[in-house]
């Protein structure tokens, strides 16, 4: 097949069949089919432009009024191949207009794992970052609206929090925030931590308890909670996160946002238990650091795994807290014969009175 | 010459694949994205390559000679000026007193007001500089200052009429850059007149009211035949008609069928509506005759500054 073309002078829209060849690999020669079958020599090197446009590619050469070659086939890619050679971005334009399938694939899914990097680890990462750059004043302050909430709402046991507040004065705690424990008299076997020094612990676990060891373990694990600032933690990488997503699919349509958000929550979930294991070794090394034997901290975890027995496979999944086996077995993992302990009888008696207090509601 | 016996025929083609015009627009969110919208200018200018390489006319494709770059550097010049309102608007609120406050506000309105003639006008000069057939460059010869004092003087009456004035103003605005764009030696008039439309709209607003939104695609259709009956191609003083065939079943099937078809493919599909829309709206144009390409003189001088094209794409103002 001979290579064909339609020459536009840029003066009048009378388009001109012509023959093409390329000599020299830069030189383009044009053949004119009219009266005077003029030949014009044009140096690729010197086209105003050369784009895909439709099926065909559209050659300007000139000044203004450009004169203009529609092409099509085998000469069109000699000629967008010259005209690309050594330029990266005009080999990329035209890969992209004759492969838009393959490019839209290795794009999207360039994307997709660049954004699954972002959204899982690069983002959250930030957001914890960016937790530690809040003054503790600020966290203080947060704390104190979170804790007023639960005060309000809850029916509290002051006396109860009375004596726990003293039995934390008898501990060696990292002194970076001030411990203020509350106890909320409920059936509930629980007990968490707001940001800024602020423990609520539940009548329900205290109840359930049968030696100060445990109560410290329960303690340790919360004031890790407070210390290494896992809550907000948690807040700013759900913040950042959801920040994020809302900036970019916020406008594309409701339904990739929330799909993406439930994914969030699954990656939140399992941070959330991170965090927890963190915690219970934490808790274990605050009771070694006081000489309290950690077997206090097993002693805690059997008592929450028999309150959740009950608890479906499936859950696990969806728990904020590795399952209790594990917590054990990890705690078991930390603790050292050789660590010598000593009766503490300051904690014991007060741990008789906190028993008394919520014995008595 | 007289204009009788001219049979109107469809000259125009949209060409454009559903394939492309999707892998486009999925290609080009995902580089915004990257590139945290830096991308927004070339992204643009790819659509509008595409746009107008599928149309044709006479069996020829017209040429969007837009690039990423001219279009990145009005996007720039554009954001430039919203910084600076912005900037203005927030020093003076900072002046903690009730008159700076005041000409912050005002000179931030009025700024924003000014800038959508600026934007229409600049726009039209980038969009029909920048497309050619055949070699022939489109233009737009309007003249800023007279299109801003258009604009505004007019959108003064729609405002103290409450709106009545509208199609008044429409038909100036029409007037103005139809009797202002060019076709190499080609040039357009535009002859409707407000009253006409005034009746139209007015009928239109009444009866979609009272059928609970039916006679939308009537109202539609009206509002598209009044817009292109009163376009006249001019070449050499010879008058060529435009004529809408759509009807309102075509405009409620095509509407109807686009929204699911966003809906069900989570909007990824926006690419399939958008071909359906182009090739739905050349394949209902007709003219009653042809333009004489042999005839047809390169006229208009190049103009490269997409400033107002890329004001155009902040404000939101669509045009075709």
């Amino acid at each position: 097949m001979e290579d064909t073309g339609l020459y536009q002078n840029g003066i009048t829209a009378q388009q001109f069949n012509c023959r093409l060849s390329l000599e020299n690999d830069h030189l383009l020669h044009i053949y004119l089919d009219n009266e005077k079958s003029d030949l014009l020599i044009w140096d690729i090197r010197n086209l105003q432009s050369c784009h895909l446009n439709g099926t065909s590619l559209i050659i300007k050469y000139g000044a203004y009024p450009h004169q203009t070659l529609e092409c099509k086939g085998h000469i069109a890619d000699s000629i967008y191949r010259a005209w690309s050679q050594r330029h990266i971005i005009r080999r990329a334009e035209g890969f992209t207009f004759k492969k838009r399938t393959a490019a839209v694939l290795i794009f999207t899914a360039l994307f997709i794992i660049l954004s699954c990097f972002a959204l899982f680890y690069l983002i959250p990462w930030i957001g914890e970052k960016a937790a530690n750059l809040v003054p503790i004043a600020t966290e203080e302050q947060l704390g104190e609206s979170i804790a007023s909430i639960y005060t309000q709402e809850n029916n509290m046991n002051d006396s109860a929090g009375y004596y726990v507040n003293e039995f934390v004065k008898n501990l060696k705690l990292d002194d970076t925030y001030s411990i203020n424990v509350q106890v909320i008299n409920s059936k509930e076997i629980n007990a968490f931590a707001v940001p800024g020094g602020r423990i609520f612990v539940y009548s329900g676990i205290l109840k359930q308890m049968n030696s100060y060891e445990e109560l410290v373990a329960l303690l340790g694990h919360e004031v890790t909670h407070v210390v290494n600032r896992h809550s907000l933690k948690s807040i700013c990488r759900s913040a950042a996160t959801g920040i994020v997503v809302a900036s970019v699919f916020g406008d594309i349509t409701g339904i990739s946002s929330g799909v993406i958000s439930q994914a969030e929550q699954f990656k939140q979930l399992d941070y959330s238990r991170d965090l927890e294991t963190e915690a219970d070794v934490n808790g274990v090394a605050i009771m070694v650091q006081n000489k309290i034997d950690p077997k206090g901290m097993l002693d805690l975890l059997e008592l929450l795994k028999k309150e959740s027995a009950e608890m479906p496979y499936l859950m696990k999944y969806l728990s904020t807290h590795p399952d209790t086996d594990s917590r054990i077995k990890t705690v078991s993992g930390d603790l050292h014969a050789k660590d010598r302990f000593a009766e503490n009888e300051t904690l014991a008696h007060l741990f008789e009175k906190i028993k008394e207090k919520v014995d008595k509601e | 010459m007289e204009n009788t016996n001219r049979e109107f025929k469809k000259l125009l083609k949209f060409n454009g694949d559903h394939g492309t015009l999707v892998g486009l627009r999925i290609l080009n969110n995902v580089l915004k994205i990257v590139t945290l919208g830096l991308y927004y200018p070339w992204a643009r200018a790819s659509i509008l390559q595409y746009m107008y390489g599928e149309s044709e006319y006479m069996g020829t494709r017209f040429v969007f000679h837009g690039t990423g770059r001219e279009m990145f550097r009005g996007f720039i010049k554009a954001i430039g000026i919203f910084v600076a309102l912005y900037i203005f608007l927030f020093v003076c609120a900072l002046m903690k007193s009730l008159p700076a406050v005041i000409l912050g506000f005002a000179v931030f309105y009025i700024g924003i007001l000014l800038l959508i003639p600026v934007a229409i006008h600049g726009a039209y000069r980038y969009r029909l500089s920048r497309t050619s057939w055949r070699g022939i460059h489109f233009g737009y010869r309007g003249n800023m200052k007279e299109f801003i004092k258009l604009y505004l003087g007019n959108a003064f009456l729609v405002l103290i009429t409450f709106g009545i004035y509208g199609a008044w103003f429409t038909v100036k605005l029409r007037n103005y850059i139809y009797g202002h764009a060019r076709f190499g030696n080609v040039e357009f008039k535009f002859t409707g007149n407000g009253a006409d439309l005034f009746v139209i709209r007015l009928k239109g607003i009444i009866l979609t009211i009272l059928t609970l939104g039916i006679y939308s695609f009537w109202f539609m259709k009206e509002l598209i035949e009044f817009e292109f009956k009163n376009v006249k191609v001019i070449q050499n003083g010879q008058e060529i008609n435009m004529r809408s065939t759509f009807t309102a079943g075509t405009l409620f099937g095509m509407l109807i069928s686009n929204y699911f078809i966003i809906l069900f493919t989570l909007g990824f599909g926006t690419g399939i509506a958008i071909n359906r829309i182009m090739r739905t709206s050349l394949n209902n144009l007709e003219f009653d005759m042809a333009i004489d390409p042999d005839a047809l003189v390169q006229t208009e001088e190049e103009y490269k500054d997409a400033t107002g094209e890329d004001l155009a794409g902040l404000l939101d103002i669509s045009f075709a």
